[in-house]
């Protein structure tokens, strides 16, 4: 049986499986399932020689693609040099934002999660977690780059890093403030709430050797927090009628994709499966119950 | 396995000292496996050498298949021009592979430059183990050109020091 759509792979071509990495088509075979006849692709991870094979449409559902061209990659190292794409700082919705990027698999895609990545780590230090997340969003895209770029992937690396380390150049620390400028709400209620509190703490445990970092967690204490509280309310209302007024459809100033936060806006809480009511909404009035029920659906996909 | 081979002879103190702090970095045996023969046409000593091709045509050391080899060379390498800008290079390593390069400054500096080189060893060798580059400005895998090395330290991070264990026990 042939497939609904030609297949735009061929035997021998690098490929790329979203969130898994690069991988070669080693074979294109029709096979017989529940007397059904399918054409599978047969994979083979480059990263661990793991074997897989999919059925061809299912694999071009998931997204599998081809390795990104020359253009791809010198538009996703522009976004990389462009000024800081703000993260969402509340851990929910970049758990959300992040978890879609890896699921699509695009190199812009794993760009933005680097890259938001980076610079909230700028603001604090990132949980295990989040690091490994950055950790394997990094590894994917040197190694589509390497491939695209056909270089060494050190190479690959190093093109990135000059861009996100620039030479000579300590680390910039990052400010709550310019969180809240690049975004709309400066300061969601629910980025205030006890789940935040409690990633913070988490945080501060995971990252105890890091002196140098520590200072910028205690500019989030929790009297700070409560201060910060206190003063993001009507600072909140006033930014977002201004904001809703005069420019309703703002995405991201200097990025060639949405920015965490206005992503964050534009998707709807429903259309994650199984997402927590929306930050900016409903969590203050949903029971203890959902909310605990959305931190742990949450927890989850995020790991 | 870890092997140390050098193209120039050392003092032995600071390769025993290099054998050391490998070691401990990584919880793996370190061997030395003396002097080899440069293998580039380019003998001139003064002029730098392409880093990659050095480190991909070095001489294969007798081990088991699963052996790294760290190369030192007190040759300068080459900048690499990247399509982001100029990189001075002071050391490569073949990506979750087999080989790292080092480029070391002269004689007379290496004891006090011993801290540095040792850094930058393990990065190249964390690379080998599929490191990549991280985020805490502590550890010898935040890229190197970034911070005056004198303020860095020869280790990982808690996290890059759980990953290298995960990555050498796969
Ligand atoms: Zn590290």
């Amino acid at each position: 049986m042939a497939p609904s759509t030609p297949l735009p792979f061929s035997i021998g071509e690098t490929v790329v499986y979203p969130n898994q990495g690069l991988c070669n088509v080693t074979g294109i075979e029709e096979k017989e399932v529940a007397n059904q006849k399918l054409l599978f692709i047969h994979l083979v991870r480059l990263n661990n020689d793991a074997k897989v094979m999919v059925p061809t449409e299912k694999a071009l559902q998931i997204g599998l693609r081809k390795v990104a061209t020359h253009a791809e990659v010198l538009s996703v190292l522009e976004f990389l040099k462009s000024d800081s794409d703000k993260a969402s700082l509340d851990w929910k919705t970049r758990a959300r934002i992040n978890t879609e990027h890896m699921a699509r698999g695009s190199l812009m895609g794993l760009a933005e999660v680097v890259k938001a990545l980076q610079v909230l780590s700028e603001l604090r230090p990132l949980p295990t977690k989040e690091r490994e997340l950055y950790n394997n969003a990094r590894s994917m895209l040197v190694e589509e780059m390497a491939a695209s770029l056909q270089m060494e992937p050190c190479e690959a690396e190093d093109t990135i890093d000059l861009v996100l380390f620039p030479v000579g150049k300590a680390r910039p620390r990052r400010t709550l403030e310019e969180f809240q400028l690049a975004f709309e709400s400066p300061m969601d209620e629910d980025l205030l709430s006890l789940d935040e509190d409690e990633f913070l703490e988490k945080t501060e445990e995971e990252t105890e050797e890091q002196p140098e970092e520590e200072e910028l967690e205690e500019s989030l204490s929790a009297d700070e927090i409560n201060a910060l509280k206190q003063r993001a309310a009507p600072q909140k209302e006033t930014k977002k009628n201004k904001t809703k007024a005069n420019n309703p459809p703002k995405t991201s100033k200097t990025s060639p994709q949405k920015n965490a936060a206005a992503l964050a806006k534009k998707t709807p809480a429903p259309k994650t499966k199984k997402e927590a009511p929306s930050s900016a909404s409903k969590t203050k009035a949903a029971p203890k119950t959902d909310k605990a029920a959305s931190r742990t659906s949450i927890k989850k996909k995020a790991l | 396995m870890i092997r140390i081979a050098h193209f120039e002879e050392y003092e032995p103190k600071f390769l025993r000292a290099l054998q050391r702090h490998l070691y401990t970095s990584f919880g793996l045996g370190c061997e030395q496996a003396g002097c080899v023969p440069w293998p580039l046409e380019n003998r001139e000593p003064n002029s730098p050498v392409d880093g990659l091709l050095l480190l991909n045509t070095a001489p294969k050391i007798d081990g088991l298949p699963s052996d790294r080899t760290l190369y030192l060379t007190q040759r300068k390498l080459q900048t690499r021009k990247l399509l982001t800008g100029e990189l001075h290079t002071s050391g490569l390593s073949q990506y979750k592979g087999m080989r790292a390069l080092l480029s070391l400054p002269p004689h007379e500096e290496l004891e006090r430059l011993q801290k540095q080189i040792f850094r930058l060893a393990i990065a190249e060798l964390g690379h080998n183990f599929g490191l990549h580059h991280c985020l805490d400005p502590r550890c010898a895998m935040y890229p190197p050109w970034t911070l005056p090395q004198a303020s860095t330290e020869a280790s990982f991070c808690n996290f890059c020091r759980a990953l290298s264990e995960r990555y050498i026990r796969r």
